[in-house]
């Protein structure tokens, strides 16, 4: 038991350790992530490059989100190695194609398509068809197509890829560029460097699908992956005991945060009244009081009633409003209802203004000095 | 739930008192005149805060009637402890 639980443990630390560490990116070399980096990564990179080679417009690309890559087929419907590549800014709903990019990637799946667009089956590189880690969208409403060839439209993300882009076969471009988006680095490099390694990406593609192979070279390469087969079994193992252990722990914090705000909702509930409990328990008093103390209660009430309205008061323009004066017998209006604004004529002239708050100044000193002269009075008397 | 069982048993003592007689109210026509009176009064004063701002009689309000106060409970303290 001690044994199978220490294997288990040593291939958990061996995943652990693989999950941080992938290869070095060089011209040839492609990097190999994990599907966690990568995940982490694809949710917002940049590339950013300079193209110089290309007959374009020189691009500073900023992705958020999505890739959609977009795969060619000819007319004739022969299955061609080239992926149209866009990029889809999801936050700017813009869309970066260039046409003459194609996408290659060594651990990146083919996808074969058929006429209409439904994915018939999906290849990972490595001669693996499988969909797992792969999320997949079909948007085909950005199906188009022109005089030569059909572009199938697909929103992936990406899973345990490194990636290159390179020109496209006919146009005889020569940038290659090879990004780490770990340490957003990039790299050109030209198209004479990666000729021949497409080309035996794609034989190894026509390879592992079986199709050009004979019955022995199925035989070997059957042996041949056995050892990978064996190493997805325990990658896939391994990764489903973190998950367990990832949501064990989840589990358990959740718990913990449930019984916290549980705890800290009852002593609220415990100390802290009603929302509107003070307000019925006065206004509760308030009647009890009235009804039983009769005039004595209501004269406090009619006292702060006063003081109320007297805090109450603003400050307003000084108007007088004179009505109609009237001869008494037949009603004849003598002099017409007006109204005089004493603010709007003091501030209006500047002398009565000046003498407005001279006036204003004055009576500011007179209360002050007679607050002081009631207040020393008063310490003398007591 | 603990203050207000404490605010509920305090409401529960004072309302003892109305085991006593009811003291009766002023009557309603009383009350109606009184607040007309204050209405005409505050409503009207805008002219008077032309001559003497509203907002020294707000300071100098409760500044008087401190001073009276203090006045009035000293001398209240100094009869119940001195006898003077």
């Amino acid at each position: 038991m001690k044994k199978i639980l220490f294997s288990i443990l040593g291939l958990f630390t061996v995943f652990l350790i693989n999950t941080n560490v992938y290869a070095a990116p060089s011209a040839m070399e492609y990097l190999y992530l994990s599907e966690h980096d990568y995940l982490e990564l694809i949710e917002n990179f940049e590339v950013n490059y300079l193209n110089n080679y290309l007959n374009v417009v020189d691009f500073d690309w900023t992705f958020n989100n999505r890739i959609l890559v977009s795969r060619t087929i000819w007319k004739n419907g022969e299955l061609e190695k080239n992926y149209h590549l866009l990029f889809y800014d999801e936050i700017t709903n813009q869309t970066y194609n260039n046409g003459s990019f194609v996408l290659y990637c060594k651990n990146f799946m083919d996808i074969i398509l058929d006429e209409n667009g439904n994915i018939l089956s999906l290849f990972d590189g490595r001669g693996v068809n499988t969909m797992a880690g792969y999320f997949i969208f079909d948007i085909n409403n950005l199906l188009y197509e022109n005089t030569f060839q059909q572009h199938y439209s697909y929103n992936i993300v990406f899973s345990n890829i490194g990636f290159a882009l390179y020109s496209d076969y006919s146009s005889k471009n020569e940038l290659v560029l090879f990004y780490d988006p770990i340490n957003n680095h990039s790299k050109n490099i030209t198209k004479d460097d990666l000729t021949t390694d497409l080309d035996n990406k794609y034989n190894d593609y026509v390879g592992d699908t079986g199709e050009n192979l004979s019955w022995f070279e199925k035989i070997v390469n059957g042996i041949i992956n056995i050892p990978n087969t064996i190493s997805k079994f325990f990658d896939n193992l391994i990764s489903n005991m973190v998950n367990l252990f990832i949501d064990l722990i989840e589990s358990i914090g959740n718990l913990l945060s449930n019984l916290g705000n549980f705890i800290i909702n009852g002593i609220k509930t415990l100390f802290v009244p009603s929302d509107d409990f003070f307000t019925k328990w006065f206004d509760k008093m308030d009647n009890m009081m009235s009804a039983q103390f009769g005039f004595l209660y209501s004269s406090f009430n009619l006292i702060i009633d006063f003081i109320e309205s007297f805090y109450t008061l603003e400050e307003t323009e000084a108007i007088i409003n004179i009505p109609n004066i009237k001869e008494p017998i037949s009603d004849t209006i003598i002099i017409n209802a007006t109204s005089i604004n004493l603010t709007s004529i003091f501030n209006s002239n500047a002398t009565l203004s000046l003498l407005y708050n001279l006036y204003t100044t004055y009576i500011f000193a007179w209360v002050a000095f007679a607050l002081i002269n009631y207040g020393r009075k008063v310490f003398l008397n007591i | 739930m603990i203050i207000e069982t404490l605010f509920n048993l305090l409401y529960g003592v004072i309302n003892t008192i109305s085991l006593l007689p009811n003291i009766p109210n002023f009557p309603n026509v009383f009350i109606t005149a009184i607040q007309r009176f204050k209405n005409l009064l505050f409503d009207n004063l805008q002219l008077l805060d032309f001559f003497f701002p509203i907002e020294i009689m707000k300071v100098a309000f409760p500044i008087i009637v401190i001073l009276v106060i203090v006045q009035k409970v000293f001398k209240i303290f100094r009869f119940a402890f001195f006898k003077r």
